[in-house]
């Protein structure tokens, strides 16, 4: 199990996260955690323009956490900033989409909260909603 | 000395191999293996003797009846106390949570003080917090220094009357962990309790024991505090019973009072009004008790009292003392809690540049369980500055082996991430 977890293609994407930084002109900071190991982290959201706020000009992350969550953060605000996508569609992802980003078949209940870490912060903020009503 | 091997034997789960690998449980802080003598109580009151207890006059329900009570004769014993000093709980966190209930919400008001540490576990912050909000009283918490001792100096001054003056309220309980699960120091209980005595007779002191009893001889008597919380399942008993030790003087006064209320604990019931049960125990043990838990539990009493606990200490020790050892040649490892002094039960460390979740699951590539997180101490991992933590904890069945595989195995954390 442990073995398949940490691929290779996964322990590179550790060694080189994308995105990673803070961003002090961003239209929205968002806060996630989790609770059970202290992870944390914040997401830096700028759009792409006050008429087109469905999609995101850039992003950026900053938090601690183990490789998994690290990882899964990284490849969501890489997925983020695709142009065809539309932040609606994210917010349905599953957790099958975030094993499916990472490359891996399966997860330890364990280390389910890592790998969603990124996804639920984006999800409980409400960001579509929140770009087209706060901005 | 005890032989961890032979030990060994009589754990059934501990034969399992897991990811292909020899189990090297070393998670026992968390929750202890039961040796084949716990399981067969259980399975053996269920399977010959089980009925409810006291209501019946059949056969069956006498035996249950005797099997409870002897099992309660057997775990009061193991303490030291008196049989009805002892009040089976499900685990400590509800023992804490009776000392809540039973004696904290009618003898605390506003302003009064509540004195914990801030190496509690959250089991013995929580119900304080819930105490708090509903009296008006107040938490205080006792510093750990940096290499992760209670601040003794600390104590002394937060239990000084004159910083108790009336319109600041009373300190009214010390609420101290014996063991703290995630440093490992072992408070010196003699020394708070004589100290706090000369200040303040009156302040009650419930001791949180559930990191202790699985290591240490513990007599209540000796102990001299009010309360004592422990679980079963970390010292080799089941899951679902632990009990809370209660002063005698508390009971017969009536200080302490019933917090579970139903059948059983009664004498007599009208309507409009209710006699507890005259008994000072039994007034405690509100609907059917778990019986077959309470067996397990004086099996596991029964298991560490034959190997001995002063043998089961040294040996704690032993493997605590080695495991420090041992960490301490890795570079990219800071250990947690003191180096020096007294400590047992356990060992936790960070392992620089590396998340404890992470490692762990490496180290269960290995075979090797071992806890990552907080531990239910998110307010000293906070006031540490640690992120989570990595802590091996042992039982009587673990060997210096097990920290050898350990090391290895940690090397190949190294190979993997760094």
């Amino acid at each position: 199990m442990t073995d398949n977890l940490y691929t290779e293609i996964l322990l590179d994407e550790y060694k080189n996260l994308q995105n990673k930084g803070e961003m002090p002109n961003a239209d929205l900071v968002l806060e996630g955690s989790n609770s059970n190991c202290g992870d944390n982290i914040t997401i830096y959201i700028k759009v792409q323009s006050p008429n087109d706020k469905s999609q995101i000009k850039e992003i950026t992350w900053e938090g601690e956490g183990c490789v998994i969550s690290q990882v899964a953060v990284s490849l969501l605000s890489k997925k983020l900033k695709e142009k065809k996508i539309k932040i609606r569609d994210i917010e349905k992802f599953s957790g099958q989409d975030m094993l499916e980003l990472l490359g891996l078949e399966q997860i330890s209940p364990g280390r389910e909260k890592c790998l969603m870490l990124g996804l639920e912060t984006i999800k409980k903020a409400n960001l579509s909603t929140l770009l087209e009503t706060s901005l | 000395m005890l032989d961890p091997k032979k030990i060994k034997q009589d754990f059934p789960i501990l034969s399992q191999r897991v990811n292909g690998k020899e189990l090297i449980y070393l998670d026992n802080a968390a929750t202890s293996q039961k040796p084949q003598q716990v399981i067969d109580a259980i399975s053996d009151y269920y399977q010959k003797h089980n009925a409810n207890v006291h209501r019946g006059v059949h056969t069956l329900s006498d035996e249950s009846t005797q099997i409870f009570e002897e099992s309660k004769n057997i775990i009061s014993n193991f303490f030291a106390a008196d049989a009805e000093e002892l009040i089976l709980t499900r685990n400590a966190t509800e023992a804490i949570n009776g000392v809540a209930y039973g004696w904290a919400l009618d003898n605390l008001s506003a302003g009064d003080v509540i004195l914990t540490s801030m190496m509690e576990h959250h089991a013995n912050i929580v119900p304080w917090q819930q105490i708090a909000k509903r009296t008006g009283a107040k938490i205080k918490y006792i510093k750990v220094t940096k290499n992760g001792k209670l601040d003794l100096g600390d104590l002394k001054k937060k239990v000084k009357t004159q910083n108790f003056a009336p319109q600041h309220g009373k300190l009214k309980l010390l609420a101290l962990t014996h063991v703290s699960n995630t440093l490992g120091t072992v408070n010196p209980l003699r020394h708070i309790v004589e100290e706090l005595k000369i200040e303040n007779k009156k302040c009650k002191i419930l001791i949180d024991g559930a990191q202790a009893v699985p290591h240490m001889k513990v007599d209540f008597k000796k102990l001299g505090v009010d309360f004592y919380a422990f679980s079963g399942h970390k010292m080799l008993g089941p899951m679902g019973v632990g009990g809370l030790l209660v002063k005698k003087e508390l009971l017969k006064s009536e200080e302490f009072k019933p917090w579970f209320f139903g059948g059983g604990m009664i004498d007599s019931v009208r309507v409009d009004a209710t006699k507890f049960h005259e008994d000072l125990n039994e007034r405690f043990v509100a609907g059917t008790p778990d019986v077959a838990n309470a067996a397990g539990l004086a099996a596991a009493c029964k298991y560490l009292s034959n190997l001995g606990m002063g043998e089961v200490e040294a040996h704690d020790k032993d493997l605590v003392r080695y495991t420090l050892e041992r960490l301490v040649e890795i570079k990219e490892i800071k250990l947690v809690g003191p180096i020096s002094g007294e400590r047992l039960g356990s060992v936790a460390f960070v392992y620089k540049g590396m998340h404890a979740h992470d490692v762990a699951q490496v180290l269960d590539s290995e075979g090797i369980a071992l806890r990552s997180g907080h531990h239910c101490c998110m307010p000293l991992h906070k006031f540490m500055g640690w992120q989570a933590t990595l802590r091996v904890s042992f039982q009587v069945y673990n060997s210096r082996e097990d920290v050898d595989k350990l090391i290895l195995a940690l090397d190949k954390v190294k190979k993997m991430f760094l």
